[in-house]
This record gives C-alpha cells, sequence and structure tokens, in this order.
C-alpha cells in the first residue's frame, strides 16, 4: 500500500536538479553516514549499509521498539603523515532509523563483508497481514 | 563516506558511476592511496596504469533484486571509477594493492632515482 504524499514529488523534483547539477565536489548535507537501505521481500525486511573500513568489533546495532541504532567507531587507518588528498570520514557515529513495521527480536541476522552490513529481520506475528473470516 | 556521481560517456554507452573518495599520503618511497569502495570485490576492481592516468574501476556486487521492494534508499547499485593524473616519479612496475572491509589500498613506490638520498662526506686523511 501506498500512501500518496506531496513532498515525495517535491523531493523528486530536487534530486532531478541535484543531478542535474551534481558537480559538487564534497558531502551531500542531506544523508548521513552510513547510508542505509532498507528493502521488503514477502515477510523479510533486509537492511543494507554502506560501511567501508569498519572492523564488526567496532559496529553496535540495536533493536528499540521499532527504531534499529547502529552506532560504532570508524577508526582512521593511516599514521599522521604529510596528506596530499584528504576526503575520507572518521570518527564516531550514531544513525537511527524507524523501521516500516514491528519485527520479530528472536531472528536477527547481521553480515559484514566487503565493506557492506547486512541485516536480515523478520516481521512480528502481529504485522503480518491476517485475513479476517465473516461468520 | 561521502562519494559523488560522474556520467560516463562509453563509445557503448552511458552510465553513472560513483566517484569513491579518497586519502592520498606520500612518504619518502611512496604514494599511498586509500579509496572507499563498499560492496565491490578483490576480483571485480580494475586498477590500471597508462600514459601517467591512473584508472581506478569496481563493480558493485549489489545487484538490483525484483523480489524485494525498496522502501527507502540512501544509496543506488552502481560501479566505481575514478582516475588521477600521477607524476613521472612512480614505479609503474611496482605497484602493490590490496581490498579490505571495502577500502582499497594502492602503495605507489616511487622510482629509486628519486627517493631522497643521504650523502656521507669522507674525510681526507
Amino acid at each position: 500500500m501506498y500512501t500518496y504524499n506531496f513532498f515525495d514529488d517535491i523531493m523528486n523534483l530536487r534530486d532531478f536538479f541535484d543531478d542535474f547539477f551534481s558537480r559538487r565536489t564534497s558531502y551531500e548535507p542531506y544523508r548521513e553516514f552510513p547510508y542505509m537501505r532498507i528493502e521488503e521481500e514477502g515477510d523479510k525486511l533486509i537492511i543494507t549499509s554502506l560501511m567501508p573500513g569498519i572492523k564488526a568489533d567496532d559496529l553496535d546495532i540495536q533493536i528499540i521498539d521499532d527504531s534499529l541504532i547502529i552506532s560504532g567507531e570508524k577508526k582512521a587507518d593511516y599514521e599522521e603523515k604529510a596528506y596530499l588528498r584528504k576526503e575520507r570520514f572518521f570518527g564516531e557515529f550514531k544513525k537511527s532509523i524507524k523501521l516500516p513495521f514491528r519485527i520479530n527480536h528472536d531472528n536477527i541476522k547481521a553480515d559484514l563483508k566487503d565493506g557492506i552490513l547486512t541485516i536480515h529481520l523478520e516481521k512480528s506475528e502481529d504485522s503480518k497481514p491476517r485475513k479476517i473470516e465473516i461468520k | 563516506m561521502a562519494t559523488d556521481k560522474a556520467l560516463i560517456n562509453d563509445s557503448k554507452s552511458q552510465r553513472r558511476v560513483y566517484v569513491p573518495v579518497a586519502d592520498i599520503y606520500e612518504t619518502e618511497d611512496l604514494y599511498c592511496l586509500k579509496l572507499e569502495m563498499p560492496g565491490a570485490t578483490k576480483d571485480s576492481i580494475d586498477i590500471t596504469l597508462e600514459n601517467n592516468e591512473l584508472v581506478i574501476e569496481g563493480k558493485s556486487s549489489l545487484q538490483d533484486n525484483s523480489n524485494r521492494q525498496i522502501r527507502y534508499s540512501e544509496f543506488s547499485n552502481m560501479d566505481y571509477r575514478r582516475s588521477f593524473r600521477i607524476g613521472n616519479d612512480i614505479d609503474s612496475s611496482k605497484v602493490e594493492a590490496k581490498f579490505d572491509d571495502g577500502v582499497l589500498t594502492l602503495l605507489l613506490y616511487k622510482h629509486e632515482a628519486v627517493k631522497p638520498k643521504k650523502i656521507s662526506i669522507n674525510h681526507a686523511n
């Protein structure tokens, strides 16, 4: 089900102009590290996040109510040397996203590979669609 | 991580790619490049050094999946490409690359001739 939101169209228009003029050299202010994606596949919810240079030990994932909170630290991987270019971000981060529905807390799988974090979640029983019989 | 987008006009097609962010450090012996390419794999990365141009290309392992419905996304499944102009001081036969946790590290060694040399003075007895 999709609820029409007037602002979605406005955002599309903004993206169109941003793409057209995308000669910007650095940050995109409306997105914060780490970039995330939520996908739905049947009763499953798959969350993908781009996390280059982050080790699993430095990452903390929590689910509180229907929010997913990812926090951690991206540790600098260089010694203090003369640099010619410095574009990467390092430091602590915390990001929370609201999930589209409640999830089953017992069945959560997370996997970090090649800088991509994938979290597999399952819908909780009471958020699954239920057919109501008419008696 | 911040990544720019770029439009590549090949003879074949026009495609959008991500320009990975990079750090470059210099020491006496080498230049060290670090590029963030999450989702690329060791085998999908191509590094070419030709005519003083270093080109790094990588394919993202994230693929569009028609079974999945995207609810929200802050990035798209695009490949990576970035090129650098490099000077004559690089020894093209001595380049090391490794890929860990989505970060590509390139070590470009300098020619022996351009490395700083300490000259000792011999005492004439």
